[in-house]
């Protein structure tokens, strides 16, 4: 078995005053893929925040480890350290992430500079490339806001990988893609892990995408983990009612 | 597998970088179209104004010269200055005067009026100019680290010095300003016409309530900006705060800053009356002031005439300014 890279232990966290995690536990090892499913409002997103530390959401109990270290317990300068080179985001809604006014080489730039790297054109096309961009140069020289939501989506994907971070957030990295390009780039997101030893950690509301690609999953519902196991396991022998049903409602991704 | 291509067609949604150039230059142009008859339809109201307002300046002016007024001399000075002939008459001669750069000849001293404007315009200009660079260095940095340290020590202080400043009225802080460094510490004089040791306490008397709202603004725009979503992402990237605050965040804030700056430079030009007249400060403000209460029509139409050419072409520059900085405002032309 590979080392531990983040280790989650009996977690309990809130937003505001409201609990929205309960006794949350799992481990992921180096190059490991777990996948988190469930419905909207069960604190999937949550869960990727408080790895993340930017937004206010309030650990209450239990802890987070990366590599050992407590995530919550650190200071924040620190915790902001880990992000991107260590720790990357695939976030949720991908034009966001993106200055609206400025040219993507720009962003770009910033983004491996603050890395400590050297930036280089030529990387940086390669890594649109590898995503499915085509014209990588001319989308390095578009604001985001010309660009449409699936290619967003892409750029995103590219620049989370650049820093070529050893644990990778993803929130329903593939939501804004159509269903081919979606498995896609799951198998994109999928073969990078393998090749570079990536973690993965993704939160996603599609079982499919879970199956195809996922070491282990857990399922989450009302702010627990009801159900976590080997990926295999879990979609044969679901234990839980819950599960089952979600099983079931699943459309098939062939 | 191989991933699927995003195809050519739906590359660009918007427009390519020339369309997006000549979409500007349409702008501009329908901007300086717009601009003329903003300026023609002034030029006719303050004329009718002028025209409308009670007072003779025939009578006026024979009166300064201490003689005793009798009908006739009256209507001769009428006839003399051009009094009696139609209104369109009058107003298109000196319409056409004005695009040639004659305002007229004043009617206290019987000077040219557009030698006096310019000599106003310049001197208030360096006041305006001064004023408004003491604001912004000094508005910048305290509004961007009041916001950076929000609720922190200096966000209060700054908090209180700003409203103190901004609820402070000019004519007040300018005999402050003036009993304190020119009757206690005798650091400038109490006029000094020109010069630029004459120029200090009249900025700092504007620039003191200009810098007060302007560290609120730029304090409440780089809050609204710092909470976008791609700071957030930023953030995520692990990119460098200094990058997010100077390269994104001020930038992106800067487009409203500017267009408050550009309002307020108008203001300034013709707003500054009070200053220029407690400072002696020869600007257009003071020579308007005293053309009202000589009654010197040819001056007065000539200053809101400039004035109002500025204001507007002020704010186109700042419309231009702002298109350039946030690029998809000129999109969806």
């Amino acid at each position: 078995m590979a080392k531990e890279l983040l280790k989650i232990r009996n977690l309990y966290a809130s937003y505001g005053e409201e609990p929205v995690l309960l006794d949350i536990s799992f481990d992921i090892p180096e190059g490991g893929i777990f996948c988190i499913v469930g419905e909207s409002g069960s604190g999937k997103s949550t869960l990727l925040k408080a790895v993340l530390g930017l937004d206010r959401v309030l650990v209450t109990g239990g802890d987070i480890l990366y590599e050992g270290r407590s995530l919550p317990g650190m200071p924040d300068r620190e915790h902001r350290k880990l992000l991107g080179r260590e720790i990357g985001l695939i976030p949720q809604n991908p034009a966001g992430s993106f200055n609206p006014t400025r040219r993507l080489r720009a962003q770009i730039r910033e983004t491996v500079e603050s890395q400590g790297m050297a930036y280089s054109e030529k990387a940086a096309v390669e890594a649109f490339g590898a995503v499915g961009l085509t014209n990588p140069e001319k989308v390095l020289s578009s604001r985001p806001y010309e660009l449409s939501g699936g290619m967003n989506q892409r750029i995103a994907i590219a620049a989370a990988l650049l820093p070529e971070p050893r644990l990778l957030l993803c929130d329903e990295a593939t939501s804004a893609l159509d269903v081919v390009t979606a498995g896609a780039v799951v198998d994109e997101l999928f073969s990078l892990s393998r090749s570079r030893n990536t973690a993965l950690l993704m939160v996603t509301h599609h079982l499919g995408i879970a199956k195809r690609m996922s070491d282990r999953i857990g399922i989450m519902k009302d702010g627990q983990l009801i159900e976590t196991g080997s990926t295999e396991e879990v979609l044969a022998r679901p234990r839980e009612e819950y599960t089952r049903r979600l099983l079931a409602a699943v459309p098939r991704l062939s | 597998m191989q991933i699927p291509m995003a195809d050519d067609y739906t590359f660009f949604r918007h427009r390519r970088r020339d369309q997006y150039v000549i979409n500007m230059m349409r702008r501009i142009l329908l901007r300086i179209i717009q601009l003329i008859f903003i300026l023609l339809i002034l030029s006719f109201l303050v004329f009718l104004l002028m025209y409308l307002a009670p007072g003779d300046a025939a009578e006026k002016r024979l009166m300064s010269q201490g003689v005793a007024v009798t009908k006739e001399m009256l209507t001769a000075e009428r006839e003399r200055m051009g009094l009696l002939r139609p209104f369109f008459v009058r107003y298109g001669e000196w319409l056409f005067g004005v695009l040639r750069g004659d305002f007229g000849l004043s009617v206290k001293d019987d000077l040219p009026v557009a030698p006096k404007l310019l000599a106003g315009l310049k001197n208030t200009t360096a006041l305006a100019g001064g004023s408004l660079l003491l604001t912004l260095l000094f508005a910048f940095p305290a509004g961007i680290l009041s916001a950076v340290r929000q609720g922190g020590i200096p966000d209060h202080i700054l908090r209180i010095l700003s409203f103190a400043g901004n609820s402070m009225p000019n004519f007040l802080l300018s005999i402050l300003l003036m009993y304190a460094f020119c009757v206690r510490i005798r650091l400038f004089p109490i006029i000094a016409e020109g010069g630029i040791e004459g120029l200090v306490l009249p900025s700092l008397s504007l620039a003191i309530p200009m810098a007060s709202r302007f560290i609120r603004q730029i304090r409440a725009e780089i809050l609204t900006e710092l909470s976008a979503e791609y700071v957030r992402g930023m953030r995520a990237r692990g990119v460098k705060e200094r990058y997010i605050l100077f390269g994104n965040v001020l930038r992106n804030a800067s487009g409203h800053i500017l267009t408050t700056i550009g309002l307020q430079v108008g203001t300034l030009m013709g707003g500054s009356v009070v200053v220029e007249s407690i400072f002696r400060w020869p600007g257009i403000g003071k020579l308007v002031m005293d053309s009202i209460t000589a009654r010197d029509y040819p001056v007065i139409m000539g200053f809101v005439l400039v004035m109002g050419t500025i204001y507007v072409v002020i704010n186109l520059l700042t419309d231009i300014a702002y298109r350039v900085l946030d690029p998809r405002t000129s999109t969806h032309a």
